[in-house]
């Protein structure tokens, strides 16, 4: 076996030496001696005024490129890194319905309504778009807010009466009636919103996603 | 590392004996501080189109959205009220600077024969840069832009015989409105650099050929 291959044993340091010390010890010993530093002096081009100038003008160019490019990267990167805010938005009052208001009593099927969202877009304040989504009243303040976006390709899906189940009009997708995948290409269950009652309100908080067994992951 | 890969690049392509030609030139005595007000000038041109950048990448030209565009700005993105105020007293610094330069070319009477192509010259970037300044003055769009524009427009509806023409070409119809504010948009971010740097570039070239003028 040739010498060069075979390998350095491991360097433990010393018990009670810090690393710091150890390095500071070891670059003492690479410090270069009088000749080489003499000889170092010779081969290097001396500093004259023009290259003085011409590097310290380099420096300050430097500095400033730098003082103007920080704020430019980070004001435009920064966006990238904010994090969605989840805003309460009202779908509807719990208790008897006015005529124009969806009937949320009705437990067990999944009922279409709309609900105005007032979701932040950058400097867009508090736009009202209206979310279609499906209420699921499973009793005893429990609900269910499902996004009516197949999570196939984003087609919105409707509800079969007769079948239980919500099918997608493009590529026949079918969730059953908690939003788990039955058939079709649809990759995880329907997306649901948080939700919470509040003063005999129902209140659809921020989007999320479940996986088969409709366990939250996003 | 750099210094390698720069031997690597000058290997193959030989820029160095281009980049002396362009940037060693021996600068005459007469030389005094009162010469740098171009340069200055030229800096505070670099910096308006690095804010200027920035600001794109975030300002609507929109009456709905315009003035809520860069409140937002500010308020909720990193260095924007820093970003938004370089750009804002960077375009005083320019017309000041321009003013100071074009005092110092007057003074020293740099614009005889056989400069007076650069110094007309001069003057046309003079009117681009005020051209900036109107334009990019109603961006905001908030009452002193509105009005400061307003009066301006009305100041060129009062040239004789062309007036009312040329104040509607650069209103976009008889009423200030969304138009107006796509006009000076278009204007002051794509028009107007574009012609800027140009004359610059013809500027700097002149001087070059011409050399700097001798002192009195």
């Amino acid at each position: 076996m040739p010498r060069s291959s075979k390998r350095e044993p491991h360097q433990m340091p010393f018990p009670g030496m810090r690393a710091s010390k150890r390095r500071r010890r070891e670059r003492k010993r690479e410090r270069m001696g009088p000749i080489r530093r003499s000889r170092l002096v010779l081969v290097s081009a001396p500093v004259t005024r023009r290259r003085f100038l011409s590097r310290t003008l380099g420096w300050v160019t430097a500095g400033i490129a730098a003082a103007l490019g920080a704020p430019a990267v980070s004001a435009v990167v920064a966006p990238a890194l904010r994090k969605e805010v989840s805003r309460w938005s009202p779908v509807g009052r719990l208790g008897d319905p006015e005529p124009d208001e969806p009937d949320l009593s009705k437990t067990g099927t999944p009922l279409l309504t709309t609900f105005t969202s007032l979701v932040e877009d950058a400097y867009m304040k508090a736009t009202p778009q209206n979310v279609p989504v499906f209420v699921i009243n499973h009793g005893e303040g429990s609900f269910s807010i499902l996004d009516v976006r197949c999570t196939h390709l984003g087609c919105p899906v409707a509800w079969d009466e007769k079948k239980k189940q919500f099918l997608s009009p493009c590529h026949g997708g079918v969730f059953d009636p908690d939003g788990r995948v039955l058939a079709g290409p649809p990759p995880r269950p329907l997306d649901r919103y948080e939700f919470k009652v509040e003063d005999g309100v129902l209140y659809a908080g921020a989007l999320f996603q479940v996986d088969e067994d409709l366990e939250r992951v996003t | 590392m750099f210094a390698r890969s720069g031997q690597w690049i000058e290997e193959r392509l030989g820029l160095r004996p281009v980049a002396s030609r362009v940037l060693d030139k021996p600068v005459p005595r007469n030389i005094t501080w009162l010469h740098c007000f171009g340069g200055l000038t030229f800096f505070t041109f670099i910096l308006q189109v690095v804010t200027g950048i920035i600001l794109a990448f975030f300002y609507v030209p929109s009456p709905d959205h315009a003035r809520e565009s860069i409140q937002w700005f500010q308020d909720a993105i990193p260095f924007g009220t820093i970003v938004r105020n370089l750009h804002r007293v960077g375009a005083s610094a320019m017309v000041i600077l321009v003013f100071l330069h074009m005092l110092r070319v007057f003074v020293h009477a740099a614009y005889r024969k056989p400069r007076e192509l650069n110094w007309v010259l001069g003057l046309c970037m003079l009117l681009l840069v005020l051209g900036f300044g109107f334009t990019g003055y109603l961006l905001p769009w908030d009452q002193k832009a509105f009005w400061a524009t307003n009066v301006g427009l009305n100041i060129v509806g009062t040239i004789p015989f062309v007036g009312e023409t040329l104040a509607n070409l650069l209103r976009g119809g008889p009423m200030l409105g969304a138009l107006t504010l796509l006009r000076f948009f278009a204007l002051h971010v794509f028009v107007l650099p574009i012609l800027l740097a140009a004359g610059m570039l013809l500027h700097f070239a002149m001087v070059r050929k011409q050399g700097i003028a001798r002192p009195l």
